[in-house]
């Protein structure tokens, strides 16, 4: 049910973003910002789908005041009126965004975090298996669940990390390596009491993880967080 | 409207918005206008509390919204449907509602207790 929230809403149409002549738009626009300005407790993707709603809708009862009668600048005004007050409006939704759903709560920098740790965790534990495996020789290494390991789980718990922190495209990256450090806690503590003592295990297994994953994942964390942020700005000014 | 109206309006607004779109999916202004139709023009929801409310509804899981194009062009819209719990919801709410109804208007009517409609 929640997940519709994460979906981005359609992109606007030019014909639409143009409707009303622009002193109107300025104002509505000015309207729409004051009520964006309470809603920063919301995720972003919400916060552009109601502004692009609450749009529509004034745009609609100004152009039924128009074919009333009123003048443009009248008519955006009368709609604004029914509206009301814009920070009574966002402390609506930001009230109902309280009351639902404890677990949407969270901030967006641990919703990616969260996102990347899960991929990232996933990764490190079948690696672990793997060299395990390897180092005990009860099963012979297999190409296929390395490269998978290595290379593709990185890049998509990379790429999750980054969406999800659509705001800025550096934040990806540093929430990827938030993520990786978390996900490789219960092998890296390990390790690091084991230092010096000479090559074991637990090294061999970080050695890949901080080779491989480390730029995999960034790399995949600030391209799609790079797109996602792009495609945010386009929303900017629904 | 007076005070005391609005303030039995704006704990029955989720109530409107389930009955409205019981009977057909709508967008907000949709919404609006048809509870200002049906009620007469007696109940002017402010489009400020409707939002609010709808996105409570909607995270609730009472009602769902998808963007849809309308058919004659124009831009996409948010469009409301009822989900089935959205209904279960709708019935608990009227029946909360007419016994509650009927209680105050045995306390303040007095001498007509239960009038059925004929």
């Amino acid at each position: 049910m929640y997940s519709r929230f994460e979906e981005t809403p359609p992109l606007l149409s030019e014909q639409e973003g143009q409707a009303r002549p622009s002193g109107q738009s300025e104002r509505i626009d000015d309207y729409l910002d004051h009520v964006s300005a309470g809603l920063l407790a919301l995720p972003y993707p919400q916060r552009a789908e109601i502004r692009r709603e609450l749009r529509q809708h004034i745009a609609a009862l100004a152009a039924a005041h128009e074919e009333m009668g009123s003048t443009p600048k009248a008519a955006v005004e009368a709609a604004l009126s029914r509206f009301g007050d814009p920070a009574r409006i966002a402390r609506g939704f930001v009230q109902a965004w309280h009351v639902s759903s404890p677990r949407e709560r969270m901030a967006t920098p641990w919703l990616a975090i969260r996102h990347g740790l899960r991929w990232f965790s996933g990764a490190m534990a079948l690696l672990a298996l793997e060299v395990i495996g390897l180092m005990h020789a009860f099963s012979g290494p297999s190409e296929g669940l390395f490269l998978v390991s290595l290379w593709i789980l990185p890049i998509i718990a990379g790429w999750k990390t980054g969406a999800a922190a659509p705001i800025r495209a550096g934040l990806g990256t540093f929430y990827a390596l938030a993520a990786l450090a978390f996900a490789s806690l219960p092998i890296s503590l390990p390790a690091l009491l084991y230092l010096g003592s000479g090559a074991n295990q637990l090294t061999a297994l970080l050695t890949p993880v901080f080779a491989f994953w480390m730029p995999l994942g960034c790399l995949s964390a600030s391209l799609s967080g790079t797109l996602s942020g792009k495609r945010a700005a386009r929303f900017r000014r629904v | 409207m007076g005070h005391s109206q609005r303030e039995l309006l704006k704990g029955s607004t989720p109530s409107l918005i389930l009955a409205v779109l019981a009977d057909a999916p709508r967008h907000g202004y949709g919404i609006a206008r048809e509870i200002e139709r049906r009620s007469g023009a007696a109940l002017k929801l402010g489009e400020g509390s409707l939002y609010p409310a709808l996105y409570a509804l909607e995270r609730e899981g009472l009602v769902s919204g998808n963007w849809e194009t309308p058919a004659r062009g124009g831009p996409a819209r948010k469009v409301y449907t009822i989900t089935e719990d959205g209904r279960a919801e709708l019935a608990r709410r009227t029946r909360d509602w007419q016994s509650f109804a009927a209680s105050i208007n045995r306390v303040l009517g007095g001498d007509e207790p239960d009038v059925q409609p004929i």
